[in-house]
C-alpha cells in the first residue's frame, strides 16, 4: 500500500502527463503556490499527484527557493502574478529564528495576513518539525527561550494564531509518526538543500493535498460502514446477536475502530450504515450488546438489504442531500469495495488490513475527513440529522406542507454577515454544491470586502425549529449595477431544504431592493453536475428569463412570498 | 546479488526515474548519455538506489558517482559489508 518515493514520483510523472490532456477538464481546478525555504522541485509532482486523487487539477508555482519573504512582501512579484487560491509556506525548523517566539510567531502572522489582504487567498503553513537530536538532552525541552521548549512554545502560538483561511499543516506531529530519525536526513541538506528525507517528503505531500483539498471543499462528509467484521466481529447473520466478539483481543479491536468512529461523528462527519443483512437483525446488536460504543441514533442513514452496496450508498447520498463524491466507504470485504470503485467511482473506498487492530490506523492515515476550519456549527451537524429521522416521521403525519411547516415552529436571524459570521460563511460558500446559483469559492479576504463596499447587499439566515438550532446555514449577496439589483452568490445548506428559507431570503432582498430604490431584481445561475436542484429557483420566484442563464423581475411587479418561519418581523404577504 | 540481479534492478531504477520502460544503461553510461540527467535526477537515483537495495550512500560518495559502473560497484560494496 505504501508507496517509495520513487514509485509515487513515477506516478507523479504520469499524472503531470494526464492534466496536461483533455480528460483533466472534468476536476476542479486549483491554484496552488508554494513559498519554500529548500528545494521544492522534487515536493510539488508530489502534492499534484496526491491532489489529483482526491479530484483536484493542481496549476502550480514555486517561488524561487529562499526568496519567499521577498515574494510575499512585493506587491509586483510573481507569486501576485499567479493569483493563488492556497499558498503554502514549506519551511522547516532552521527558518524558526532565534527571538522570543512571540515575537517569531507575529513575523509569520503578518506575512499570512498580507497574503490573504493582497492576494485574497487561503495560506497553508507547516509548523515545524523538532530535530531528533538535543545538545541539552532532557532539559531541552525545558529551556523557555532557546532549543526546543522555544520551537514548542512557537508551535502553539501557530496554532492559536492560524484561523481565518489559514491552516497548520502538524509537521511535528507527522515527523513524530514516520519517526524523527527518519524524517530529518541531514546529508540530502549538505548535498542540495533537501529540507527532510525523501520518505518524509512524500509523506508531507500527501498530507498537504489534504489540507488544500479540505481547502477547496473536497473533504468527505459521510463515512458509510459496513457491519459484520467491520464494526463487530463474526456474521450477525449466523453467529446471532449473542455470538458477536465484541471484547477480549478478538472483539476489543471492533470497539476501538467504533470509538475513532464516535469521534469523527462527534467532530461533525457523518455516520450511515450499508449491510448486508435483514434490517431487525443487522439493528439488533445496537439495541441489546451494552459493548456497542455506537447506538443507532449516532446514524444518520441506515441501509440493510441485500441489494447491491453501490444502490445503498446512492440511497444514503440522497437521503443526506449530499452528492456521491462527499462519502467514503469501509468495508472488510476486498469484494464489496471493488465493487464500490467499479460502480461508484467518486466514492473514498478505505482498504481495511486483514486484522481488525490495524482498522483505526488505516482509516485515519487515508485522512479524508480533514476539516478546513474549526465550527461550532460542525459538531453540532450531525446531531440536527438524527433529529432529521424524526422531523420525516412529522412530515408523513403532517395533512398537509402548510400545516407541516408551521408545526415546526421554525425561527430565523436574518441580517448582513457580521465580523463573527465570517468563517462560518466563508466555510458555507466552500462547501455547499447544490442549493447555490453560481457555485463561488471565496477566501476570507473576499468576504471582507464586501462588507466595505456599499454596493453590495449581503444577507445571512441563522434557522432554528423545535427539533434544534441548524446555526448560519443560508448566504446570499446582490449588487447595485446601473438601477437594478443583481444577486450574486445564493446558497444554503441541504439541511434546511424544503423548509421556505429561500422565499424569506427572497422578501428580505425584495425589501432591500424597495428600499435602494432598484428597478429590478437580476439573477444568474450556473450549471453543474450538482446544482440543478437551484436551476429552476428564479423562475419559481417569479423571474422571467432575460438570456442565457440570466433572469429578471420588475421591483414594481413582485410580491413578497407566504413563509411559515418567524424572523421576528411582520409577516409581508399578509 | 549477483551482478546481473544488480545491474537489472538498478535499470529499473533508472526507468523509474527517467519514466522510461525501455532505458537500458551499461558500465559506461554517463550524465552526459542520458537526457535529463541532471543534479536534480541525480538526487533521485541515489534516493531510487538507497530504496531499492535498502544501502545508504554518504555526501561524498554522491558527489563522486561518475557513470553507471561505479555506481554499481558502490552498491555491491555496501551489499557486500552488510553481509547480505
Amino acid at each position: 500500500m505504501t508507496m517509495t518515493y520513487t514509485e509515487q514520483a513515477a506516478a507523479a510523472r504520469k499524472v503531470d502527463a494526464l492534466l496536461a490532456g483533455p480528460d483533466a477538464g472534468t476536476l476542479q481546478p486549483w491554484r496552488l503556490a508554494v513559498l519554500g525555504s529548500s528545494t521544492t522541485a522534487q515536493l510539488m509532482p508530489l502534492v499534484r499527484l496526491h491532489a489529483y486523487r482526491r479530484g483536484l487539477r493542481l496549476q502550480t508555482y514555486e517561488a524561487p527557493f529562499g526568496l519567499y519573504r521577498q515574494e510575499v512582501l512585493d506587491p509586483a512579484s510573481a507569486l501576485y502574478a499567479f493569483k493563488p487560491q492556497t499558498v503554502l509556506f514549506f519551511v522547516d525548523h532552521r527558518d524558526a529564528g532565534a527571538g522570543p517566539a512571540e515575537a517569531e510567531a507575529q513575523g509569520w502572522e503578518s506575512l499570512w495576513a498580507l497574503l490573504k489582504e493582497r492576494a485574497g487567498c487561503s495560506v497553508v503553513m507547516n509548523n515545524f518539525a523538532a530535530p531528533a537530536e538535543r545538545a541539552w538532552g532532557n532539559l531541552e525541552g525545558a529551556r523557555a527561550e532557546q532549543g526546543l521548549g522555544r520551537l514548542r512554545r512557537l508551535n502553539s502560538l501557530l496554532a492559536e494564531r492560524a484561523s481565518g483561511g489559514v491552516l497548520i499543516l502538524d509537521a511535528e506531529h507527522l515527523s513524530g509518526v514516520v519517526g524523527k530519525e527518519r524524517w530529518h536526513d541531514a546529508r540530502f541538506w549538505h548535498h542540495s538543500r533537501q529540507a527532510m528525507s525523501f520518505e518524509a517528503l512524500a509523506r508531507y505531500a500527501a498530507e498537504a493535498a489534504a489540507l488544500v483539498a479540505a481547502l477547496a471543499g473536497r473533504s468527505k462528509k459521510v463515512l458509510v460502514t459496513d457491519l459484520d467484521n467491520t464494526l463487530w466481529g463474526g456474521i450477525v447473520g449466523e453467529d446471532g446477536t449473542a455470538g458477536l466478539k465484541l471484547d477480549g483481543p478478538e472483539g476489543e479491536p471492533f470497539v476501538e475502530f467504533q470509538k475513532y468512529l464516535k469521534g469523527l461523528k462527534e467532530r461533525g462527519v457523518l455516520l450511515a450504515v450499508a449491510s448486508k443483512n435483514d434490517l431487525a437483525a443487522a439493528q439488533e446488536p445496537f439495541k441489546s450488546r451494552p459493548e456497542m460504543v455506537l447506538k443507532l441514533s449516532d446514524f444518520s442513514a441506515f441501509e440493510a438489504g441485500w441489494g447491491p452496496k453501490p444502490d445503498a450508498l446512492k440511497r444514503i447520498a440522497a437521503k443526506l442531500n449530499v452528492g456521491v463524491d462527499a462519502l467514503a466507504f469501509v468495508d472488510d470485504t476486498a469484494m464489496e469495495r471493488d465493487g464500490m470503485r467499479a460502480f461508484l467511482p467518486e466514492v473514498a473506498v478505505v482498504d481495511l488490513p486483514e486484522d481488525p487492530s490495524e482498522y483505526v490506523r488505516t482509516l485515519d492515515a487515508a485522512r479524508l475527513f480533514e476539516p478546513a476550519s474549526v465550527s461550532a456549527e460542525d459538531a453540532a451537524r450531525a446531531a440536527h440529522f438524527a433529529a432529521e429521522a424524526a422531523r420525516e416521521a412529522h412530515k408523513a403525519a403532517a395533512a398537509d406542507l402548510p400545516t407541516f411547516l408551521k408545526g415546526l415552529g421554525m425561527r430565523a436571524e436574518a441580517g448582513p454577515f457580521r465580523e463573527a459570521d465570517l468563517e462560518r460563511v466563508v466555510q458555507l460558500y466552500n462547501k455547499t454544491n447544490q442549493f447555490n446559483v453560481l457555485t463561488r469559492r471565496v477566501t476570507d479576504a473576499q468576504v471582507r470586502g464586501w462588507l466595505k463596499d456599499p454596493a453590495v447587499f449581503t444577507l445571512q439566515a441563522r434557522l432554528s425549529d423545535r427539533h434544534g438550532d441548524y446555526g448560519l446555514v443560508a448566504c446570499l449577496t446582490a449588487r447595485a449595477k446601473g438601477g437594478d439589483l443583481a444577486v450574486e452568490d445564493w446558497l444554503m445548506s441541504c439541511r434546511v431544504l424544503g423548509r421556505g428559507l429561500e422565499q424569506l431570503c427572497f422578501n428580505l432582498l425584495l425589501a432591500e431592493a424597495r428600499r435602494r430604490g432598484s428597478a429590478a431584481l437580476v439573477g444568474r445561475f450556473e450549471a453543474t453536475p450538482k446544482n440543478g436542484l437551484v436551476q429552476d429557483l428564479y423562475p419559481s420566484l417569479g423571474f422571467s428569463a432575460d438570456g442565457a442563464g440570466t433572469w429578471r423581475l420588475s421591483v414594481a411587479a413582485a410580491k413578497p412570498k407566504e413563509v411559515y418561519i418567524d424572523d421576528g418581523r411582520p409577516d409581508p404577504a399578509r | 546479488m549477483d551482478a546481473q540481479t544488480l545491474h537489472d534492478k538498478l535499470t529499473g531504477v533508472f526507468r523509474a526515474v527517467f519514466g522510461s520502460d525501455t532505458l537500458t544503461v551499461t558500465d559506461a553510461t554517463t550524465a552526459a548519455d542520458v537526457e535529463g540527467w541532471d543534479s536534480l535526477a541525480q538526487i533521485n537515483l541515489v534516493v531510487g538506489a538507497e530504496e531499492a537495495f535498502a544501502v545508504r550512500f554518504a555526501v561524498a560518495e554522491i558527489r563522486a558517482l561518475k557513470d553507471v559502473g561505479g555506481f554499481k560497484a558502490l552498491i555491491a560494496t555496501k551489499i557486500q559489508a552488510a553481509g547480505r
